[in-house]
């Protein structure tokens, strides 16, 4: 028995779940092409992105681990169904360095400028959160920097709108993001303080597109219990619109174009389905509508543009959305700030306190120094 | 690649051991010296050859040293060159390390102080000097071992490489033990250290009095884990290729005093220095007040084992004082005293020691002490080290379990009268571990 035991144990661990394993590593990637360290590094990566049943054996730890009392797991708090990121406070100083990005900016254009930080869900979704967690408090961060946009700026309070409706559905239980909800509401807040008079979610038809869909935070914690979210697309019932969505990627590549703010194309194999909303992110989108408005507006952002975008296209006969992330200098050279009426930077407030992003927008500035553009 | 690396578990081990059990067993050290090589290799690129010299070079005294025609002021000559060159090695590199200035090998100090034990060996005739090569080399640079030890003496390794022999139920159960060592880092080491970091800014930014003595239990735990686990490792590996090397770690949870807890604490490396450095000191021969001296000076190494800092150092002297009082004081009373009761002093003492152990400076570590004994006017707990604790007791639980050796006896429980059952179980629990082990490497 002794004997038996011993040599099946060898032979599963020592060779056929190594060989198993080798195999679909070879049939992936192939042998590692660096050499050295770098090899064995390549090596481990491949291993560990085709281990066989990888989701079951991360579904596994994450099960194991919330049975053993870990609620949070390396800064995502698990609840019974869905999963909530722990936001943590501002990182170096780069809270200080977007905020005065942004006072240089409106000192030296000029134009109607508007600031709108956007909570995480950590800290509207309290409920959800295990008693005695501490939570950067991020309506402090927005006091802040309100405080010191004032006068220079049109600072918009969305936190306010949807703590109110914190028991709907806001964000996404798989990712970090606010739902088409969720944006509404951020809708509501901003588009009252650009001037644009919100419609009511009445006059909205909402149809759900995809009710399967789990995200980023899934893939890192596959926690059996947590519900797969439902993407939803608003449209307005009432006032039909023609829509041309311009996604300039590269400087070299051709611009993609949609003549839809929803294009379910997205909704495809390997690529996130939240790209449905206006074809996902871009250097820069141009966002056209036979709205009967000449107003123009420019928004620097990031991907929680994805919710509250959509609903401001009604009100715009065209909207430029800038991600200072990824825009080419070129690309920033290219954007006539003069060209737009009002000007919105919305953020997370994970991208306001943990990346330079925001602050990007002094690329544009030195241009206009350099090239002696900007005129008082 | 790492020791405790999807890389590692998945191929180079397989392939070793695979290819050594088909050699045949007179080439078997050769092979073993070549993997030993390519492992160092792949490990530090730019530290190998510095490293291979320097073996190469104790090979060369130990050479010339077993040469007949050397008089004894000559092998006196060659013996303390090798010494000093060790010595120096362990004191610029960890100078080094404490410093974090350049690159410092891989093992060095394992690979220095296993030197200096053979050719001290060597020199005073207790072990026959290595001629093979490939052996030399096997016991100086057996990968498994340089991490973390333990330290084996030429006396007990080397008549082992001339013919091993494995077998199939030795190399299951060093197969076993080898994941047993994975899954102590893996799983509980892992864990342990992510409770122990959210202590530590805990503690920065704000103290309480249970946080200070989770923080030093957690250190203890947590390196006890990180160290027994590499040290199961590389035995389970060599009870793989039909070589015995000795643990490094005796339950140290369960020891019933300090001068038991060193006897089961890091134990190569203490009977290491308890050898060449305690009894080259004299031990006791020349009074108690020299024996107590040396005592120190051995607790003070102990300590400086883990690297050159003032608190590892202070370390060891607060467990040395422990060990003299023991030893010359209590000596005549610690028998009387109920078994549990020295259980728990030493459990106290020990955790009390971790909190020097765990500070980046002795004032750090001052601080944490103030805290534990309430002298610094922080509560005695708050909400957030509630929170951190609570999502972590499981894990302090089943790590303070598994460090009293239960397991063990469980299986030498059903060794006798179960052997089936013994082996089904066994079996299951690697598996398991295994299993675990991988998952948590991959999450």
């Amino acid at each position: 028995m002794k004997k038996i035991s011993s040599f099946l144990l060898l032979l599963f661990l020592l060779a056929i779940v190594p060989a198993v394993v080798m195999l679909e590593v070879l049939f992936h990637d192939g042998l590692p092409e660096a050499q050295g360290q770098q090899a064995a590094s390549q090596l481990e990566q491949s291993i560990r992105d085709h281990l066989p049943f990888q989701q079951q054996l991360r579904q596994m730890v994450t099960e194991v681990r919330y049975r053993l009392g870990m609620r949070e797991q390396s800064s995502v708090f698990i609840s019974e169904n869905s999963l909530v990121e722990n936001v943590s406070g501002p990182y170096g100083d780069f809270v200080r360095q977007n905020t005065q990005a942004i006072l240089d900016f409106t000192e030296r254009y000029g134009v109607s400028t508007y600031v709108a930080l956007i909570p995480n869900s950590c800290v509207i979704r309290q409920d959800e959160i295990p008693p005695l967690a501490t939570v950067y408090n991020q309506k402090s961060l927005f006091d802040y920097v309100y405080d010191r946009l004032a006068g220079s700026a049109i600072c918009i309070d969305t936190y306010t709108s949807l703590y109110a409706n914190n028991d709907k559905y806001l964000y996404y239980r798989t990712k970090e993001l606010p739902t088409s909800l969720g944006g509404f509401y951020i809708y509501t807040a901003v588009g009252g303080k650009l001037g644009v008079a919100p419609r009511e979610i009445e006059q909205f038809a909402i149809r759900p597109v995809l009710y399967d869909y789990y995200g980023e935070l899934y893939e890192q914690f596959p926690y059996d219990r947590v519900q797969a979210d439902i993407l939803s697309v608003y449209e307005l019932e009432s006032f039909h619109r023609e829509y041309q969505v311009t996604h300039y990627d590269g400087e070299e590549e051709t611009p993609r174009v949609y003549y839809t703010l929803y294009p379910l194309y997205c909704l495809k194999e390997g690529q996130d389905a939240t790209d449905l909303y206006l074809g996902g992110l871009s250097p820069r989108i141009d966002i056209r509508s036979t709205a009967p408005f000449e107003k123009r507006l420019l928004v620097f952002g990031d991907e929680t543009m994805k919710s509250y975008l959509p609903f401001l296209t009604i009100h715009y006969d065209l909207i430029t959305f800038v991600d200072l992330n990824t825009i080419s200098d070129r690309q920033l050279e290219e954007l006539d700030v003069y060209e737009y009426d009002q000007v919105l930077f919305a953020y997370s407030a994970e991208s306001f306190m943990h990346t330079d992003i925001p602050s990007g927008i002094d690329r544009k500035q030195k241009e206009s120094e350099t090239e002696g553009e900007w005129s008082p | 690649m790492q020791l405790v690396s999807m890389t590692f578990l998945m191929v180079f081990l397989p392939l070793f051991v695979g290819l050594y059990w088909l050699c045949p067993a007179h080439g078997r050290k050769y092979l073993l010296a070549a993997a030993c090589l390519a492992f160092y290799y792949q490990m530090q690129p730019r530290m190998f050859l510095p490293m291979l010299a320097a073996i190469l070079l104790d090979y060369a005294l130990i050479h010339f040293m077993s040469a007949h025609a050397l008089g004894k002021s000559q092998r006196h000559f060659l013996v303390l060159f090798g010494v000093f060159k060790n010595i120096a090695l362990i004191a610029v590199f960890g100078a080094a390390g404490a410093m974090h200035a350049g690159e410092v090998p891989y093992g060095y100090l394992v690979y220095s102080v296993t030197s200096i034990g053979y050719l001290v060996d060597v020199y005073c005739r207790k072990c026959p000097a290595e001629k093979n090569i490939a052996s030399f080399l096997c016991f100086s640079a057996y990968f498994p071992k340089l991490a973390a030890g333990p330290v084996i003496t030429g006396d007990e390794f080397l008549p082992q490489l001339k013919a091993p022999k494995p077998t199939l139920s030795g190399a299951a159960s060093g197969f076993s033990r080898f994941v047993r060592g994975f899954a102590k880092i893996a799983i509980l080491s892992t864990q342990l250290t992510s409770y122990y970091t959210a202590l530590s800014s805990q503690m920065a930014q704000s103290p309480c009095v249970l946080a200070a003595w989770m923080l030093a239990l957690t250190r203890g735990l947590q390196l006890y884990f990180y160290l027994s686990g590499l040290c199961d490792m590389a035995k389970g590996i060599a009870k793989m290729l039909g070589i015995w090397i000795p643990a490094n770690f005796y339950y140290p949870a369960e020891a019933a005093g300090v001068d038991d807890f060193f006897s089961r604490f890091n134990v190569t490396v203490n009977r290491f220095l308890g050898k060449y450095v305690y009894l080259a000191l004299g031990g006791e021969e020349n009074g108690r007040m020299a024996g107590a001296i040396n005592v120190m000076v051995v607790a003070m190494l102990s300590g400086l084992w883990f690297g050159i800092r003032l608190n590892y150092l202070v370390w060891g002297v607060y467990l040395g004082i422990f060990i003299l009082l023991e030893r010359y004081v209590l000596a005549r009373a610690l028998p009387r005293v109920p078994v549990v009761l020295m259980h728990l002093a030493t459990v106290f003492i020990v955790v009390v020691s971790f909190a020097i152990f765990s500070g980046d400076t002795l004032s750090q570590s001052a601080g944490y002490l103030a805290v534990m004994f309430g002298l610094s006017g922080a509560p005695v707990y708050h909400g957030n080290f509630l929170y951190i604790t609570s999502a972590n007791l499981s894990i302090l639980l089943i790590a303070v379990i598994s460090s009293l050796g239960l397991v063990s006896r469980l299986d030498q429980l059903l060794k006798g009268r179960h052997g089936h059952l013994r082996a089904l179980l066994g079996t299951v629990f690697t598996l398991l571990l295994y299993l675990l082990s991988v998952s948590m490497l991959i999450y």
